[in-house]
Order: C-alpha cells, then structure tokens, then sequence
C-alpha cells in the first residue's frame, strides 16, 4: 500500500498549452539502484499525459498494469496526479490530491503566472506522511462521501488517449523521458512481444 | 571477443574483492575515459549494457562447457560471472554448491552474494534452497569453531551452541569460574553472531516478499529460519507483535504475510506448552488471549480498510480456533442479539431506503466500536488509559459546576455525558467476555450494510461469503436448525451484491432446498 509519485500541475485547460510541472515527490526506496532515474522519468510522463487528458473540475483513476493513477483536475488551474499501487484506498488519494493543491494555494495565492519557478518543498512531506492512510486520514473517515463530481475508472492508459494517438509516439516526442528510458521502453516492448498471457 | 572482454573486467571486479551491492542492466553506454569501461561501477552498483549481456552469456557457457580443463580458482569466478547473468543455471549452481561442502567458498561471503541475486530474481526457488544449504553449513563452521575453543579448555563442558540464547540459563558443570566466564564469552559472541545472522534473514525474506507479493519461497524460507532457535519465545513475540504488524498493514493483499503469522500464533503455542513451570488452564487461557488480541488487530484492519478479501480468510482461521476452543460460550445463543441481527437481515433483505439503512449502519457501528476497539475517532472514544481517567475526572468536575450554572450548557452536559458513558463502555466491555456468533453476526452484517451505504463501491463483497461460511459452520457443530432459512436468506442477499459468482450462490440455495426435501422424505 504505497504510492509512488505525486506531481502537480499548471494547467488553463485551453489544449493549446501542456501543463507545465511546477512539483514532483518521488519515494524511491522501493526501486533498484539502475531503475530509479527511469522509473521517476516515466511517472511524470504518464502524470503529464493524463493531466493533459483530463478535463476541467473531473477527476480520474487510470489503471495501468499494478499501479493505479488518480488525477484531479480541479477548477483554479491547478491538476495534481498521485501514481499509487493497487491497494491503496481511492479515497485518500483524492484526499491527499486536494490537500497538495490547497497547501500550494495557500503560499502562491496570488502569485501564479508571475515567477518562473514555485519551488514546493512540502509536497515530498506529504508524500511520506500519507505512505500510511490510518494516520493521515482522519477527517475524511468521518465524512464518507466526498462532492458531488463522481470519479471515472478507465483500465488502461490507451484509453484515456484520443483518436489516432498512440502511446508510442508520445513517448518518442516526449520532453521527460531520457534517451535511456525510451531505449528501455522500445526493448523491454519487443522482448515481451512473444508473451501473449497478460 | 566483446564477450571476452566483459568476462576479464568482470573478474578483475570480484577478484579486487570490492563489495559490489547491486548489479543491473543499464541503456546508456559509459564513457571510455571511465575506469571499469565498459562495465558501469560506482558505490557498489555494478551495471552491464545490454547489448553486451548476450556475447558475454555466450562466452562464459562456451568457457563452462570446457570446465573439466579449468583450475578450482577459474571455476568459481566463471560460476559467480554465469549466475549474475543467469540465476536460473542450476548447473552452475549444484556446482558452487559442492565447492561450499568443500570448504573453497566462504558461506557469509556467498551469502552476501546471493543478496544480489535476489534482489534481483526474488522468485527462484533453487536460489532459496541454495540458500538454506549455505545457511546449515554457516551455522555447522560455527558450532566446529566454538567446540575447538571449548576443548582447549581443561574442563569440556558440551556447550551446545544451539541450546542457549539465554546464557544466564547455562547449566555448567564446571569448577572453575574463570572457564565459566570463557566459555559464557564465547557463547555471548556466538549468540551474537546467530541473532545478527537471523536477522539479516528475516531482513532480506522482507525485502523480497516486498518485491514480489505472495512470494512462497521467501515465506517457507522465513518459517524454516525458526528452526535454528531454540528458545525462541520473546522472539516469536516480537516478530507477532511488531515486525509483522508493520508488514502486513502495507501489503494487506499478500495473504502470505498473513499465513505466516497463523505460524506465529501455532508457534508459540507449541513453544508456551513445552514451559511446564505453569498450569494448563493459565496457558490455555494466555493462548486464547493471543488469538482475540489477533481478532482486535484483523477487526482494526478490515474496519480501515475495507475490500481485502485475505484478512477475511485470515479471520476464518483465528475463528475456528477460537470457537473450538470457548464451545459452550460461543454457540451459546443470546435472544435479544439475535433478534437484533436477524431483523437487521430482514430489512436488508426487503430493500431499505438509503437513509434508513444509514441509520442502521450507525447504530451498528456505535454497538460494536467498544467491544472491537474500532470506529473510536466517530464516536469520540479515548484509546489509552490515562486519557480515560483524566476525562472521567474532568466530565466529573464540569457536571458538579455545570449544576450550580444555568441552562446555558445544557449541550456540553449531553456531551460529557455520552463521553462518559462512552469511556465506561469501552473500560467494561471486553471482546473476550462477550464474543459469541450472535456479535460475529453483527459484524458481518455492519460490512454489507457499509457495502450497501458507501457510494464509492470500491469495497468487495468478501464478507458476505465469510458470513456464509459461519452460518454453515455454527449449522453444523450445533445442530441449529433454524439457522437454515437465514442461510438462504443470506444467500439471497450474496446473489445480489456478488454479480460475478452468482452461479455459485444459486447452486448452494439448491443445496439447501434439496436436502429439506430428503428430511422431509
């Protein structure tokens, strides 16, 4: 029950620009030594395509092979995504996407457009504090219903894209994936080709 | 010749006896200028480029296969090289295994070198098995040493290595207390050495459990681990009571990790009973505390976490021992509980309105928040005891005053008041005194009744067929007859909620109307 990144976005919503990150929080104790930098390049990659993929005031949970990515998008231009496992609850993670955007509102209130960078250091510390539901879901256990937008489920990333869109060449135009996580992409995909069980 | 080269920089790393953590594949090719080029290491992560795993696969097979030329030396780098690459090569494997009885291979060292195996590979089980062979030939090159040491002594006390973890229990028959000292030493360091060891097990059985969920061969290997103590009790309890807690609430889907601590609880039953200081019924009854302490902390998770159908699997197995165990109370029927559950299936089953049945659900909740210490942020319960007594005290104080004031506070009042009834529940009740099937019924009826409220539905409905179960197994130890037409009842309800498996409640209504028809007959 862990949850593996947590990113947060800028985003008028228009389609003509891509959400610009302005935080990430990464927990990389999980992964080996050589997976880190890709697996962290790969989870602002799928954070961002979703962010872009989602609409204005709607929330998503994406599944992708054993991890699940929740966005919300919310309706002050802020996006966050949290890429978790299986097993923990929907409900916090939707608790936690709407605590990173407040904690961020609170200190750049009225300063959003105007800087270049909004460094967030606080973002990694809730990373770390919500690792364990019990604790830092106090509050919403109460309340056991959250407002009224209801959350869509998709079960995989391709849906999620648009006609004609192909997760391949977003990956090769991508900005966030280096040449070695495209390279690892590219061959992992054509080892596993002849398994056809999963 | 690629491959060749690879192999030469490989063995020039494991001879230079740097420690090497982590091995990994990279997709980036290093530098030329850089010192292990074209191998990547740095702080103990050795990485290989993955167009070069396969000359080098290659060469070191065409090198094995000409083993019979090669000296011992060139054997042993040519079988680490293959198994970094290749873990699954039991040739390669059976091989380094017959150096490890030789005597050539240092079993810490190969110990430390199957960490970086599987770290990598958590799930093969001839990895596992080699494994548990160099751990025996650890132990066994440990016990030869300590007995060296011993008979050098004039007095040869048989210090048993495996007897004593606790060295104030050696019954030593010597004379001279300056022997006794060498020898409670050298046990003290090899105690030592044992724990730390054991350790480092349990730690690299967690990581890879954490790697691969349901990860069988980590598991067995953990509970053979046990073997190896002998009085291992406080042990036993601290893995129950602290490590395992730990592991469990983060991976609440790997039943492994909860089977494991069946083995705990079987454990320490069987090590409590061979301490005859005690009495049988004080032994019985520290038993029967474990298992409820084990509902409580189930009951805790599934209340928290709903949806997981392992810890309602886990909860059949602590229930069955402790119905088995507490007979006459637990088929015992209670009329008013029963009445309350069976009316709570009734409106359960005719399709309440969702207000009503929210009000169901909190009334359940508020039954059973005292007796399995859940729910206790809702209903305004203090966990630990000093909180309990100062709040007696001070909703105590704040009544007297409150008498002598206006009406003003007649709200607080109310407030104190349901605090303090609250705290007296919670004091008074105990899951032990009052645990029966009838409140095992309502608890699985608060679950569905929750399924039913809740309006994210990402909750399953495990314990509906968990409930089931219980109706059929109090059915058939108590001969409950009545028990029948809420069973089908139940059923009718499982058919509802678990749209997937409704072949399997329709064939077990069959069940039951076929075998009325046969007592009737």
């Amino acid at each position: 029950m862990k949850i593996i990144s947590l990113c947060l976005f800028q985003w008028r919503g228009n389609k003509i620009t891509d959400p610009k990150l302005l935080a990430t929080g990464f927990e990389s104790s999980s992964f080996g030594f050589f997976k880190r930098k890709s697996v962290k390049e790969w989870c602002e990659f799928v954070s961002f395509t979703l962010a872009k993929r989602t609409n204005e005031s709607q929330r998503q949970s994406v599944k992708e092979k054993d991890y699940i990515c929740h966005v919300h998008n919310r309706f002050d231009n802020l996006s966050a995504v949290a890429i978790c496992d299986d097993e923990y609850p929907r409900r916090v993670a939707f608790s936690l996407l709407n605590k990173v955007m407040d904690d961020f509102m609170d200190i750049y209130r009225n300063k959003i457009g105007d800087l270049q960078e909004y460094p967030f250091e606080q973002i990694v510390q809730l990373l770390n504090k919500f690792q364990d539901p019990n604790q830092a879901d106090k509050l919403s256990k109460i309340q056991r219903t959250l407002d009224e937008t209801t959350i869509v489920v998709q079960d995989a990333i391709e849906k999620v894209l648009k006609r004609g869109e192909n997760l391949e060449i977003l990956i090769d135009r991508s900005e966030f994936l280096s040449g070695q996580s495209k390279q690892f992409y590219r061959v992992a995909k054509k080892h596993n080709q002849c398994c056809t069980i999963c | 010749m690629e491959g060749e080269r690879i192999y030469t920089k490989l063995q020039q790393i494991f001879n230079s006896g740097q420690k090497i953590k982590e091995f990994g594949v990279i997709f980036e090719h290093v530098s030329v200028n850089s010192e292990y080029y074209p191998l990547f290491f740095e702080e103990g992560n050795l990485g290989v480029h993955y167009q070069n795993i396969l000359p080098l696969l290659q060469f070191s097979l065409c090198l094995f296969n000409q083993r019979s030329t090669l000296s011992e030396k060139e054997i042993l780098i040519l079988t680490k090289i293959l198994l970094l690459v290749n873990p699954g090569f039991v040739t390669a494997l059976n091989k380094r295994r017959t150096y490890l009885y030789n005597g050539s291979i240092n079993p810490e060292k190969e110990l430390d070198y199957l960490d970086i195996l599987l770290a990598r590979h958590p799930k093969i089980q001839e990895l596992w098995i080699y494994r548990f062979d160099i751990l025996e030939e650890y132990f066994k090159q440990n016990k030869n040493q300590i007995n060296n040491i011993n008979n050098k002594n004039p007095n040869n006390n048989n210090n048993n290595k495996k007897e004593n973890n606790n060295v104030n229990s050696n019954s030593n028959s010597s004379s001279s207390n300056n022997n006794k000292e060498e020898n409670n030493n050298n046990n003290n360091k090899n105690n030592k050495e044992i724990n730390e060891r054991l350790e480092k097990e349990f730690s690299i059985c967690s990581k890879c459990a954490d790697i691969y969920p349901r990860n069988y061969y980590a598991w067995t290997y953990r509970i053979k681990l046990w073997k190896h103590l002998s009085d291992p009790l406080s042990l036993l309890l601290e893995e129950l009571n602290v490590t395992m807690k730990q592991f469990v609430k983060k991976h609440l889907s790997d039943y492994s990790a909860l089977n494991y601590r069946q083995f705990l609880l079987k454990e320490i039953e069987t090590q409590l009973k061979k301490k005859k200081k005690k009495k049988k019924k004080k032994q019985q009854d520290e038993i029967l505390d474990l298992y409820f302490q084990e509902l409580l902390f189930i009951s805790h998770l599934q209340t928290n976490y709903p949806g997981f159908e392992s810890t309602w699997q886990h909860r059949k197995f602590v229930l069955k021992f402790i119905a088995n165990r507490q007979k006459k109370t637990f088929f015992k029927m209670d009329l008013e509980i029963r009445k309350e559950w069976e009316m709570i299936l009734e409106d359960q089953v005719s399709d309440l309105e969702n207000e009503n049945l929210l009000k169901l659900n909190q009334q359940i909740r508020l039954r059973l928040a005292p007796i399995y210490k859940i729910f206790l942020d809702e209903f305004n319960f203090e966990e630990s005891e000093n909180e309990q007594n100062e709040q007696t005290e001070n909703s105590e104080q704040t009544e007297n005053n409150e008498q002598t004031e206006n009406n003003e506070q007649t709200k607080n009042n109310e407030q104190t008041k349901n605090n303090e009834k609250n705290l007296q529940l919670l004091n008074h009740i105990s899951l032990k005194n009052c645990f029966s099937f009838d409140i095992e019924m309502i608890y699985c009826q608060m679950v569905l009744l929750d399924y039913e409220v809740s309006n994210f539905h990402q909750q399953r409905s495990c314990g509906g067929s968990y409930k089931i179960w219980l109706i059929e197994f109090v059915r058939n130890n108590s001969y409950d007859l009545n028990l029948n037409t809420i069973l089908q009842s139940s059923i009718k309800l499982m058919k509802k909620y678990d749209t997937t498996h409704k072949n399997l409640w329709k064939n077990k209504l069959k069940l039951i109307e076929n075998s009325k028809k046969i007592k009737k007959k």
